[in-house]
């Protein structure tokens, strides 16, 4: 007995030392809590709605008007040309086109037709959103017939006939679909910095480090060298994983490979520089595992991975913001499921070099010859 | 003659701690020098600040002719750290040839020379890992003289050694210098010091004495260097 509480005391007294520990034992648990609780009872199920109205009667205008005035759109009216714009930068995620000749098919009796685009590329929105246009529609067209017929008086129940179209995928499309690219980012960005952080760490606890100071080589061929000799690992598994995902889990891929590939590879580089750095702040191991929930876990939270970010509080999307995953996601996500080109994506990939070169120049900055 | 190494009043402060202070010492051509010393005694850091890994706070190194830090003499020094720093996931050959070729490119047949010097040869493909401590203190050696040095830098290198390759080590050292190599050894053993041509006393970060382990013991009038250490010491406190 007396050895068990021995042992027992020697392992609290230790943990009583690592103040590091002991602080992310409440501070992680809660800090990731409180991420996913706000990103889930925050995310804002307003539809962005574009209304093509080009109906030549009265009635596109009153429909127009009543879906204006429902606060669970956020309802617009724009022009035909626009929609496709409007669509892929994301300004309107659902757009209804009435067609010029759609009030007449009405008082004619005959069938009208609404033809509704949805986005397309996050199956969960849609799902949401096309229930939420059926409904709304259901009770705002009866509204809208009254006002102009007979005020107050009974309206036969119109017959409509919505027709859903997609702008991106389709009705095929499922939740991993949307997931699966940022997925493939997420994944390398994680491994291949744990990867460096625990082999650079290695590389100072054993005394090598020292002695590679001890020679003519520069921090920046350093730095170079291990990037050069981590992005061979890098690579093979981006490459492993994109095949598998295209073609064994047969995720919906309209983009080209290269680009795909291109994407993943700056995001490696970050990466294997972002773990020469934080390697710097770590002495064993454990603490590096430690990194995990403060550098991994909020960015697969807050960088449009699951949780969209143009749903999220203001403050958190400034936050997702600053993230080099968010960037990777959305690069990935825009070529594989919308196939943008490279064209497309500079801005990403502009962001992404650049937090691949500020990282380069910090791991290079920390790795001064004094290594004591 | 030109001094192989000398320094000009160096000095380092860690914050409070001053580790070494004001050290005049000037190293010849092939002459071993013993920096003789506790644990704690400012050697390490004196030897670090040597081969330029940390900035001395006041001073500076003079090395082959030139001032410190440069990387033309620093592709001449060879540095063996008190840990064995190898790389375990590499073989024996594996490791010389990395340091090769860091240090400017080294032919195959060094490596093998190496090897053979170190009696490593019939282990060349182990891992490091699989080796006994000696060996390992080995290959260490051997990496710190695969682009045969001008220069050797050895701190405390026969830690944990057993006696008889604490005596191949300084066979190898003594032949070294006879070749022109110009070697720095920290100890704290004191039959070591008998070896070195000259040794430095230091304590608490300060040289006390310099000589030759026969002129030490006479001018401190001691029969061993230990004896003469602590006479030495107890003058420089007094």
């Amino acid at each position: 007995m007396r050895r068990i509480f021995a042992i027992a005391k020697r392992i609290i007294t230790q943990f009583r030392r690592d103040h590091r520990t002991l602080g992310l034992l409440v501070v992680a648990p809660v800090l990731l809590l409180s991420l996913v609780g706000v990103l889930i009872r925050s995310s804002s199920d307003t539809v962005k709605l574009g209304i093509v109205n080009e109906d030549r009667s009265e009635l596109g205008a009153k429909l127009a008007r009543e879906l204006r005035g429902d606060n669970s759109f956020n309802a617009r009216e724009i022009a035909r040309a626009n929609a496709e714009d409007e669509l892929r930068r994301g300004a309107v995620s659902v757009v209804i086109f009435l067609d010029p000749d759609f009030g007449r098919r009405f008082s004619s009796g005959g069938q009208a037709e609404i033809i509704v685009m949805i986005e397309g590329s996050n199956p969960q929105n849609d799902t949401a959103a096309q229930q939420k246009i059926s409904a709304a529609l259901a009770s705002a067209l009866p509204r809208a017939i009254t006002q102009i017929n007979a005020p107050g008086g009974k309206v036969a129940t119109p017959l409509l006939n919505l027709n859903y179209r997609y702008f991106y995928g389709g009705s095929q499309f499922d939740q991993l679909d949307y997931i699966a690219p940022a997925y493939i980012g997420i994944f390398v960005f994680f491994l291949v910095f744990l990867l460096t952080t625990l082999i650079f760490l290695r590389e100072r606890s054993q005394g090598t480090l020292e002695r590679l100071f001890a020679t003519p080589v520069s921090r920046v061929e350093l730095v170079l060298g291990y990037m050069l000799g981590f992005s061979v690992f890098a690579l093979l598994q981006s490459l492993f994983m994109l095949l598998f995902t295209v073609y064994v889990m047969q995720v919906h891929t309209v983009g080209n490979l290269g680009v795909i590939f291109l994407v993943q590879a700056v995001l490696a580089i970050g990466a294997i520089n972002l773990g020469i750095f934080l390697s710097t702040f770590a002495r064993t191991e454990f603490q590096v595992i430690q990194f995990i929930p403060m550098v991994i876990t909020p960015q697969a939270l807050l960088g449009d991975f699951i949780f969209p970010l143009d749903t999220m509080p203001a403050i958190l999307q400034a936050v997702g913001r600053v993230m080099p995953i968010t960037y990777a996601n959305q690069a990935l996500r825009a070529v594989m499921i919308r196939g943008d080109g490279i064209e497309a994506i500079l801005p990403q990939l502009a962001v992404l070099s650049g937090f691949a070169i500020v990282m380069i120049l910090l791991s290079a900055m920390t790795l001064r010859r004094e290594v004591a | 003659m030109d001094a192989s190494i000398q320094t000009f009043d160096l000095d380092k402060s860690f914050g409070a701690i001053h580790a070494v202070q004001d050290v005049n010492i000037k190293i010849n051509r092939g002459e071993i020098y013993g920096l003789l010393g506790p644990n704690g005694s400012g050697k390490t850091t004196l030897i670090r600040m040597l081969v330029g890994l940390i900035k001395p706070t006041r001073g500076y190194v003079s090395m082959l002719g030139a001032r410190m830090p440069n990387k033309r003499v620093l592709g001449r020094i060879g540095y063996m750290t008190q840990t064995t720093a190898v790389y375990n996931d590499l073989s024996v050959q594996e490791n010389l040839e990395f340091f090769g070729a860091l240090l400017g490119g080294v032919k195959k047949a060094r490596v093998q020379e190496l090897m053979e010097l170190v009696e490593l040869r019939e282990r060349a493909h182990s891992l490091a890992s699989t080796l006994s401590g000696g060996m390992k203190q080995r290959t260490s050696l051997a990496c710190a003289l695969v682009h045969r040095p001008d220069l050797l830098f050895l701190d405390e290198p026969t830690v944990g050694v057993d006696p008889q390759l604490r005596r191949t080590f300084w066979q190898y050292f003594r032949s070294l210098a006879s070749e022109g190599v110009t070697i720095v050894v920290s100890s704290h053993v004191m039959d070591e010091a008998e070896r070195c041509d000259r040794l430095g006393f230091i304590r608490a970060g300060k040289l006390f004495a310099e000589g030759s382990a026969d002129e030490l013991r006479a001018r401190a009038g001691t029969a061993n260097l230990e004896d003469a250490f602590l006479k030495f010491a107890m003058e420089e406190t007094a």
